[in-house]
């Protein structure tokens, strides 16, 4: 166990919450805490929203995206910073102005609509679940990691799923949405400052850039592969066998010593290092080259995918109600846009140091953090910045990049556990079952859906079949986080921005956008995940996209359903759809509210 | 004019209404106002859009038609693609937010801000009618 890494992570961690508990305190009626809200900066509020919306994917799957694959990886990173332009060019402002609580919220009101409501509510459950698997795989990865060891019987990844579900629980209940914005905003620069040691040590320790970009793009890349030793010795269409691929690229010291003596067994798996395809031309793939991950399509319906995505995420929606007024909305996401992009510039840069450097500094990681290094490659790449901490400074630098760690899946664990409770309790619970529910039965409900969310997070991430997954893709937390998006752009991001921008979509419009684009997108998906299973359906072969990341068919799909079925049903169009524009796209409402604010304080200051 | 309008003989809102205009109705806008404000902001917006789209998806494309793009070093192991994806593409999108966010802010302030009063009438009369001074 790593003593002084777990203790810093802990101060770490309690010194953040303690913050937000004493700023908490300064807010503690219901009235304070939204004046306090709308006096808050726009750049606190965008440090807020990044804290929210950096979650493990950035903080450790995007410099292992980049580590494993190169270039195809930075396209992670640059995708998720330029979703938010998207949301800021059609629904920051306009939702903000709208002054719902969560997104369903907006559909029934915009369609006056119980049925609008429900199809959102389901599309937001669907986000959040596949939102949280991946926290829920990184909680336990860290913890595999930092710790080593389980307790009460549980395994140590199964330990680190189940403690961090539970204190996230525990913690969100008591705070609830309450000093949201101190905690996550303090989390991000936790998180930035992380990593932007991680890169200042890596510099220290001889790092460059252009120079290591070079040498590792001057062969074909070879990552580290789990195989099972039957399908390694099972001859391919072209004679040879992956073992011989293999052993082409492998020292022949590590093959006797850690492969050789397997190979008995049909049943044992092995990682070996194996040359990596390129998908765009024959031939091996190289580190700054494309190809590695993507065909040109597939590389167009990630893109698609991040910078739609993010628009229709329910817990950085709920994150833009917060600020004081539209324009406000805008200029934080301005700021949202640069922090993304420096962080991602921050955590890309660490993923090439850490190729770059691990054959160096493998041999100082020692016995006390064990990762799994395979002739100078890491066998998880998710696992490279906690790897670089450790080996660049130590345990306290370690310490403190877990601490990152844990507050990018805290951040956004929190914020997606209190959008799934504000959906269940708000508008299920509060519009369908007991409409005249007492304010202490609906908080309630609230909580007790938060604990249940949680509790199926928990679930999800023991569950969740990591070994087949991280055979198919090396750098799995940021592809699932990237399925999130993709139901999220398929679903309720084309219903979201057409319904926001054109009065002519219909209640039936809207339906038909939310269940092709979120129906498509699941049926994609579930092909997906039968193609990990190696149950691969014939038909599947023949898509022209790959099945992983469904958004270029099922966005598209979802846009023509909502545009087609509206003007086909455009004879009812919503009647108070003038009232819902002075809403959306008036001001009239936030210049009162800033007209009040100043009047009363004259008033009070004359008296 | 206003639903519960009331107004003392100098016609300026008294009692009762005083409260429910500042609060209510001492900002409007007319839905004529709004509509035009409206198709503005969708047309700076698409534009921006279309703009970001354009260079989002042209990425692949390039990469996809034009080899030297992706395989010839500029400095180090950087190729222009490299260099694209790390610098280029997150400067253009700061740009391309900041340039929309001046223009929108900027849309909002000259379609609408119609008031009934001046700021200055209101902290009068709502001073007056808490007894103070001004």
């Amino acid at each position: 166990m790593q003593a002084v890494a777990l203790a810093t992570t802990l101060l770490v961690l309690a010194a953040a919450l303690t913050v937000s508990w004493l700023v908490r305190r300064q807010t503690s009626t219901k009235v304070e805490f939204y004046l306090a809200g709308r006096t808050v900066s726009a750049f606190l509020n965008a440090s807020a929203v990044c804290g929210d919306y950096f979650s493990a994917a950035s903080f450790l799957g995007v410099a292992g995206a980049v580590y494993a694959s190169g270039l195809d990886g930075v396209w992670f990173g640059v995708g998720f910073a330029g979703g938010f332009v998207p949301l800021l060019l059609f629904t920051a402002s306009p939702l903000r102005r709208f002054g719902e609580y969560t997104l369903p919220d907006y559909f029934a009101a915009r369609f006056e609509s119980s049925a609008a409501r429900l199809v959102a509510v389901a599309l937001v459950q669907l986000i959040v679940l596949f939102y949280l698997a991946p926290q829920m795989v990184g909680a336990g990865a860290v913890w595999e990691l930092l710790v080593g060891e389980g307790l009460l019987g549980l395994s140590p990844y199964a330990t680190g799923v189940v403690i961090t579900a539970v204190s996230m629980m525990a913690f969100s209940t008591l705070g609830g949405m309450r000093g949201m914005t101190w905690n996550q905003a303090l989390q991000f620069w936790i998180m930035t400052t992380a990593m932007a040691l991680v890169v200042a040590f890596a510099l220290a320790a001889g790092f460059g850039y252009a120079r290591a970009l070079r040498d590792l793009s001057a062969g074909p890349l070879v990552n580290p592969e789990r195989w099972r030793v039957s399908a390694l010795l099972r001859p391919e269409p072209s004679g040879q066998t992956p073992a011989e691929r293999a052993r082409a690229v492998m020292s022949e010291a590590y093959w006797k010593r850690h492969v050789e003596p397997k190979l008995q067994d049909p049943h044992a798996e092995v990682v070996v290092l194996m040359p990596q395809r390129s998908k765009l031309r024959p031939g091996p793939a190289v580190y700054n080259q494309p190809g590695h991950l993507y065909t040109p399509t597939d590389h167009a319906s990630l893109l698609l995918t991040l910078v739609l995505g993010t628009a229709g995420l329910p817990h950085v929606v709920m994150r833009f109600y917060t600020n004081p007024t539209g324009p406000l909305a805008r200029r934080s996401t301005v700021y949202v846009v640069l922090l993304t992009s420096v962080f991602y510039w921050l955590a890309t840069t660490a993923g090439i140091a850490g190729r770059a450097l691990t054959p160096q500094v493998a041999d100082r990681v020692g016995a006390s953090l064990p990762v799994q290094v395979v002739e100078g490659l890491l066998a998880h790449p998710d696992q490279v910045v906690l790897f670089l901490a450790q080996t660049l400074g130590g345990s306290l630098l370690l310490g403190y990049v877990a601490a990152g760690a844990f507050a990018a899946m805290f951040s956004t664990i929190g914020g997606l556990l209190l959008a799934s409770a504000a959906s269940w309790g708000h508008d299920v619970f509060e519009q369908f079952l007991r409409p005249d529910a007492p304010e202490r039965v609906r908080v309630l409900v609230a909580k007790l859906a938060l604990v249940l969310m949680g509790a199926v997070a928990m679930a999800i991430g023991l569950a969740f079949p990591r070994v087949a997954f991280l055979r198919a893709f090396p750098a799995v937390i940021a592809l699932m986080v990237s399925w999130a998006f993709a139901v999220s752009a398929s679903g309720l991001v084309p219903v979201l921005l057409l319904s926001v921008w054109w009065k002519g979509v219909t209640l039936r419009g809207a339906l038909a956008g939310m269940l092709v684009g979120g129906g498509s997108c699941l049926l994609l998906l579930a092909a997906n995940f039968l193609r990990v299973a190696e149950f691969t359906p014939s038909w599947l072969a023949g898509l022209p996209v790959g099945p992983a990341l469904p958004t270029l068919v099922s966005a598209p799909l979802a846009f023509l359903a909502v545009g087609g079925v509206s003007w086909l049903d455009r004879r009812n169009i919503p009647p108070h759809v003038d009232e819902v524009w002075l809403r959306l796209h008036g001001t009239a409402r936030e210049r009162q509210e800033r007209l009040l604010e100043r009047v009363v304080e004259r008033a009070r200051r004359a008296s | 004019m206003v639903p519960g309008f009331r107004a003392d003989p100098d016609g300026r809102p008294s009692g009762d209404a005083l409260d429910s205009l500042l609060w209510n109705y001492a900002e409007f806008d007319t839905p004529e106002e709004v509509d035009a404000l409206f198709r503005a902001q969708r047309r700076l917006s698409v534009n921006h859009a279309l703009l970001f789209f354009a260079g989002t998806l042209l990425l692949p494309v390039v990469q996809a038609v034009w080899p030297a793009w992706t395989t010839r070093e500029v400095w180090g192991g950087l190729t222009p693609a490299f260099i694209a994806a790390t610098v280029l593409y997150p400067l253009f999108c700061i740009i391309l937010a900041a340039s929309y966010t001046m223009r929108a802010n900027r849309l909002d302030e000259d379609f609408l801000g119609r008031a009934l009063w001046r700021e200055e009438d209101w902290t009068a009369a709502w001073s007056g009618r808490r007894g103070g001074g001004g």
